[in-house]
């Protein structure tokens, strides 16, 4: 564990502007939202903030979306994700609106229980690809709650207490790298199974295997790969990302952008 | 580098770097040594300079650890002529002295015989050089006198006059031991003694540079070997320890086998072949081969056959192969072991061990008797000195071979390091390091950084823009709320008031006493108090003479105190206009916290500088004796301990983005206390209460009254070492007399001198933290560092002086590699006193002898020194050893000794008179090359009025005009200026 990045790395938020649609004499909420969280985690907060400042405010944790630019932001999915994939540049704070109206088919409104079982999945899910789900299955139930406590409450010493254990190849390497791709403007992720060492037993670099992902020959000059809103350098081998530059859920979410 | 040594059963040494972090698997490797091909080694003994090595014939062979000074000695020989009528100066006649010898004349030297190289293992450095001190020599190097017969030093004149009849010089050579990390023989003069068993210890009872080195011989005796020293390595001559005796029969006894010897203390102990121990009791310093033997009972009467001292326990190893423990106990101002003849062994294990090695601070290291493998014993700590279980080290190379001796006593391991049970430790730790300095990584991080600057940023700016938005809106306008204590003088004396502090952006506000403007402060500095003990914070305000004081009683409040005023003088800095130089000064206060003061603040009105009274400090952490700053923003410093530590150079204290640095830093600190007792009639010495002169009865040595015994410390980063005070003195009669409580303390010669008697008492406490800003550079002890103001080509000369006197350049420090990479050490022929580096290029320095020299940064290998010749009558600049300083720029030097300054001008060699300024303690240039006096008062000279004499040699000095610093001189112990 690389303790400097994987520190700024937990530590890296977003300023974001919540306004409340249709009510625009309630003041914009402005907050710092951390990148590695759930929307699903911070909603919960964000409407106590709003119906504190004002009481007769109803909003039905259920019921409601968030839209950013006219785009509804998926829950489920690491706020640093969501921002990265949509947003050009940090110049300026992210507008969020809560939507009362009716959400788009096919969106889901996610609360607290679920996403951590959606957590805990994606948890397994990149336990199982990095050494056979060995390790997960190994850990307590009391662990796994600690890890999704620790991203609820910022704790980042509780939650690396137990993430090095998942992180740990002293015995054996990794037997493949969980990591998701996103481009703009396509629907899903993409996802296959990548060796962290190739033929000659040489490290794969980031930009290798995202080559093998999208089926390129090279990483375009003109595509950037942007993780933790920073740009990686193509030569990062692909292991010190698993361990250092991944999400909460073990994964590495990369966005690939084309700067036109 | 600290070695566990061993040897391995083909007779080839081995050894074992100890390191506490190893950053991967090869810095730790086991090596083999070996010695050329005929030596077959059965024992090794190690101090942590040197190794000897026993071979199987009974030849010792000694390896020399590298060190950073080298090791030197110098070789003279006098010259000697007289002049005779027509043929001027030849050589004596035969009835004085001879033409080549000694400085008395007696003894007579051959120059061929120092021709070739002069002993095994040494090289000349150079050819024969004349002495040519321009204080005590002419041009040529010779000085001159009437006649040799009384000629002592003062009679000889460096210029020759009519009556000189006789002359001399001096020619030195020096050789230097060049055959470092290999095995050499040990006593090649003497090759008629074998032996048979090696000890090596005592390090702590004897001084810097000397050991203890037992031996014994073929012929049944045990010898010491005497006069190693530092630059000696393999001493001088055998000297030989009586023989035991029996005490019952008083026959000697001829029989002993083993030796064994403490690494720190003096105790040793012999083992014969019965089995029984003996301990040659009273070594010490003073008397290194002891006084007596004395027989010493072994666990349950058992026959002993293996034996290791440590510094708080002793293991044995009995002929029924059980092992055995004792604790040792210590006299720590006599620094001897106190119950060596009733100890009281316990077993620790029925067998399993064949040999075993203690380090200086009392871990086990053994050879097991299976399968003769390395082992350790692990688990031992103050609760449980013998430790849990012996383990297998499990390292590739131990289960390879088959060891026969081990020797751990030059280790100073206090816990068995991970790494040696654990081979996934190092694996872990190499995968840090092996992508740490890539370029990805580094650009990772820079961008992690910016992007988070840039978030923080944004919020910042939204949140001001908000605020003027609203109206109507109750002002957020944050404010803190702290209660502390006023400080305040009334009636003499110092009082202290509870009062509500409400501070905020704006206004520092002292609840029913006063507000402050927040842009009038300058600078916070904590302190402590010991009686009531207080935790205290000093502000400084603008024009104000004295800070403003509060005492707190607990040390968070007056630390978040302290960081909620650090971050409005933070910001006032920042927002204020600074000019490019960035001129800054730190400084160190007496009690060791670091501040940094901002210098390159404008006034905006007159476009210069603000004055120095004007300038604002922040406090950086860190604990420190010395300080010095210079190019690119290069910071280094000396803790009072001796240590060595770069600033990150990442670090800026006006960021308030915590950057996670993780260096460790410590410290120790000797605490002194006097005891001070008057003589009342009748009843002789009593303690007092009350003062007399601002004496209390009780008075730490630097924080004035103190209480009795205190066990209170300045900060949660200072813990005791000395579980209890003790006396500086061990002797019962160590008190100090006289007659005035503030006058001159003397040792009594009787006991009726005096009306007032002191006696010290002393406690070391230790200062560590982890989460350090500063990086520790390994190296010798080290007194001054000086980093050069002008950078060279693409790094930094940073050149220290250690502590006896020695010079080491540091080489390869820039900004990406801080601590630099290597060092190098300048060779000077005498010690030095203080240095000063000139620009890049040249460095000057004043020897212990007064002596001015100078050479140029170059080539610093060769002993090229240029002596500063300025004709004056001798002795007119003496500087004193310990508190001498020496900088300048250009070409004027600027001399401080003591609480005087010098103003040499190297160029047209003149030099002042002695300039007096009361309390003057230190003299720094800056950049610019203006001198920075420390007295009561931190002063800048701009200019300095300069009047010549009509020798044109004397000149006198005063300053024309200065920049004074006024409000914090005296609470300041060092200050550096870039």
């Amino acid at each position: 564990m690389d303790y400097e990045v994987c520190r700024k790395v937990w530590d890296s938020q977003i300023a974001a502007q919540i306004t409340i649609q249709n009510r625009d004499e309630i003041l914009p909420f402005y907050t710092m939202l951390p990148r590695f969280s759930y929307f699903s985690v911070v909603l919960q907060d964000i409407l106590q903030f709003f119906t504190s400042r004002d009481n007769e405010l109803n909003l039905d944790g259920e019921k409601i979306w968030l839209e950013s630019k006219g785009v509804p932001l998926k829950m489920y999915i690491p706020i640093g994700v969501i921002f990265d994939l949509n947003n050009e540049v940090e110049g300026d704070t992210w507008h969020i609106v809560i939507k009362t109206s009716n959400a788009p088919s096919g969106y889901r409104t996610i609360n607290r229980e679920t996403m951590e079982q959606i957590y805990l999945q994606n948890l397994k899910e990149a336990d199982f690809l990095k050494r056979k789900a060995e390790t997960i299955q190994n850990m307590q139930i009391d662990e796994h709650r600690m890890l999704w406590d620790s991203i609820c409450n910022n704790h980042f010493d509780d939650f690396w207490g137990i993430n090095k254990k998942l992180m740990d190849t002293s015995d054996k390497m990794f037997d493949s790298i969980p990591l998701r791709v996103y481009e703009r403007n396509r629907p899903a992720f993409k996802q296959t199974l990548l060796n962290p060492r190739n033929d000659s037993g040489e490290l794969v670099t980031v930009g290798h295997a995202i080559c093998q992902l999208l089926a390129i020959s090279e990483i375009l000059p003109t595509s950037t790969l942007i993780s933790h809103g920073i740009r990686i350098p193509a030569e990062t081998p692909l292991i010190y990302a698993a361990k250092n530059l991944t999400y909460p859920d073990n994964f590495v979410h990369i966005c690939v952008l084309k700067n036109d | 580098m600290e070695f566990i040594w061993m040897v391995a059963e083909d007779g080839i040494p081995w050894r074992m770097p100890i390191l506490e972090e190893p950053k991967d698997a090869t810095q730790v490797e086991w090596e083999p040594v070996p010695c050329s091909a005929s030596y077959s080694i059965r024992q090794i003994a190690a101090s942590s300079k040197t190794a000897f090595a026993l071979d199987r014939s009974g030849r010792i062979l000694m390896l020399v650890l590298p060190t950073h000074i080298a090791l030197r000695q110098k070789i003279e020989v006098y010259v000697n002529q007289r002049w005779y009528p027509l043929v001027k100066w030849r050589r004596p006649l035969p009835t004085d002295r001879s033409e080549y010898s000694d400085e008395s004349g007696k003894l007579r030297r051959d120059l061929e015989y120092f021709e070739d190289s002069p002993v095994d293992g040494w090289s000349w450095e150079e050819p024969w050089r004349t002495n040519r001190d321009p204080r005590s020599f002419d041009d040529q190097g010779w000085q001159y006198a009437i006649t040799f017969l009384g000629a002592n030093s003062t009679n000889w004149d460096r210029q020759c006059k009519r009556h000189h009849f006789v002359r001399r010089k001096i020619l030195r050579r020096h050789m230097r031991f060049t055959q470092h990390d290999k095995w050499i023989e040990f006593s090649p003069e003497d090759d008629s003694k074998m032996f048979v068993e090696l000890a090596c210890g005592g390090a702590e009872i004897m001084e810097d540079g000397e050991i203890l080195l037992f031996a014994l011989g073929t012929d049944g005796n045990i010898y010491r070997r005497a006069g190693i020293r530092t630059n000696i390595p393999n001493g001088t001559e055998w000297c030989q320890l009586p023989k035991i005796q029996n005490p019952s029969t008083n026959e000697e006894i001829d029989d002993v086998t083993l030796l064994a010897i403490s690494p720190t203390l003096g105790t040793l102990i012999c083992i014969t072949w019965d089995g029984k121990m003996y301990q040659r009791k009273g070594i010490s310093c003073a008397i290194p081969n002891g006084a007596i033997w004395r027989q010493i009972p072994t666990p349950k009467n058992r026959a002993v056959i293996g034996l290791t001292i440590g510094t708080e326990a002793i293991w044995c190893i009995t002929a029924d192969g059980m092992v055995w423990f004792a604790r040792l106990e210590i006299d720590r101002r006599k620094m001897e072991h106190t119950n060596i003849e009733e100890l009281n062994f316990q077993e620790v294990a029925k067998s399993g061990i064949c040999r075993i090695s203690l380090t200086k601070n009392d871990q086990v290291f053994c050879v097991g008797s299976e399968k003769e493998v390395m082992e350790v014993r692990t688990g031992i700590d103050s609760s449980e000195p013998s430790g849990k279980k012996f383990e297998v080290m499990k390292y590739e190379g131990n289960e390879k071979k088959r060891w026969i001796s081990i020797c751990a006593a030059s280790s100073n391991l206090s816990n068995i390091p991970k790494y040696l049970l654990d081979p996934r430790v190092l694996q872990a730790r190499q995968e840090i390091f092996q992508f740490k300095n890539t370029f990805w990584r580094k650009q990772i991080l820079e961008s992690l950084q910016i992007s988070n600057d840039k978030s923080w940023e944004i919020m910042k700016d939204v949140k001001i823009e908000k605020i003027s938005d609203d109206f109507g809106c109750e002002n957020v306008e944050r404010f803190r709320k702290i209660k502390a204590q006023l400080v305040v003088f009334g009636d003499g004396q110092r009082q202290m008031r509870s009062v509500n502090l409400r501070i905020s952006e704006a206004v520092f506000e002292i609840e029913g006493e006063r507000n402050i403007d927040c842009a009038m402060i300058l600078s916070s500095f904590s302190g402590f108090q010991r009686l009531p003990q207080k935790y205290l914070l000093h502000i400084l305000v603008k024009n104000e003479a004295q800070p403003i004081s509060f005492a707190f009683t607990d040390e968070s409040s007056r630390n978040s105190c302290q960081e909620i005023v650090d971050n409005i003088i933070r910001s006032y800095i920042t927002t204020s206009a600074r000019n490019s130089l960035g001129q800054s000064m730190w400084t160190i206060s007496n009690s060791g916290s670091v501040r940094w003061h901002c210098l390159a603040e404008m006034d905006p009105k007159f476009e210069k500088e603000i004055p120095l009274s004007d300038t604002r400090s922040l406090t950086v952490p860190g604990n420190f004796e010395s300080i010095d700053c210079g190019a690119n923003r290069l910071v280094w410093a000396v803790n009072f301990a001796g240590d060595l530590y770069s600033l990150h150079p990442r670090f800026d204290p006006l960021s308030t983005l915590d950057h996670t640095f993780e260096y460790r830093q410590t410290d120790e600190l000797r605490h002194e206390l006097y005891e001070y007792q008057k003589s009342a009639i009748f009843r002789g010495f009593v303690t007092f209460q009350g003062q007399q002169k601002g004496v209390s009865a009780w008075m730490s040595k630097n924080e004035g009254a103190a209480p009795q015994f205190y066990s209170g410390l300045a900060s949660k980063f200072w813990t005791w070492i000395d579980a209890e005070w003790r006396l500086e003195d061990s002797d019962e009669d160590s008190w100090e007399y006289s007659n005035e409580i503030d006058g001159n303390f003397e040792i009594g010669v009787g006991k009726g001198e005096g009306k007032i008697r002191r006696r010290c008492w002393i406690r070391r406490a230790k200062f560590e933290t982890n989460k350090s800003v500063w990086a520790k550079v390994e190296g010798p002890s080290v007194k001054v560092v000086r980093v050069a103001k002008v950078e060279n080509q693409n790094s930094v000369t940073v050149i220290t002086l250690t502590r006896d006197g020695h010079l080491l350049l540091r080489l390869g420090v820039n900004r990406e590699n801080f601590t630099g990479s290597s060092w190098s050490q300048i060779v000077t022929d005498s010690p030095i006193t203080a240095f000063h580096i000139q620009k890049h290029e040249k460095i000057w320095c004043i020897t212990t002898e007064s002596l001015i020299i100078w050479k140029t940064l170059v080539d610093t290998e060769q002993d090229v020194w240029n002596y500063l010749d300025m004709n004056l009558p001798s002795r007119k600049v003496v500087v004193t050893q310990k508190d001498a300083d020496i900088c300048g720029s250009n070409d004027i030097l600027y001399l401080r000794s003591r609480n005087v300054l010098f103003r040499i001008d190297s160029a047209n060699l003149t030099c002042s008179d002695p300039y007096p300024m009361e309390n003057l303690r230190q003299a720094v240039v800056n950049l610019q090359g203006q001198i920075c006096l420390l007295g009561s008062n931190i002063s800048i000279v701009n200019e300095w009025k300069v009047m010549l004499y009509e020798d044109k040699k004397t000149t006198i000095i005063q300053p024309r005009s200065m920049n004074r610093a006024m409000n914090f001189g005296k609470s300041i112990i060092c200050i550096a200026m870039y």
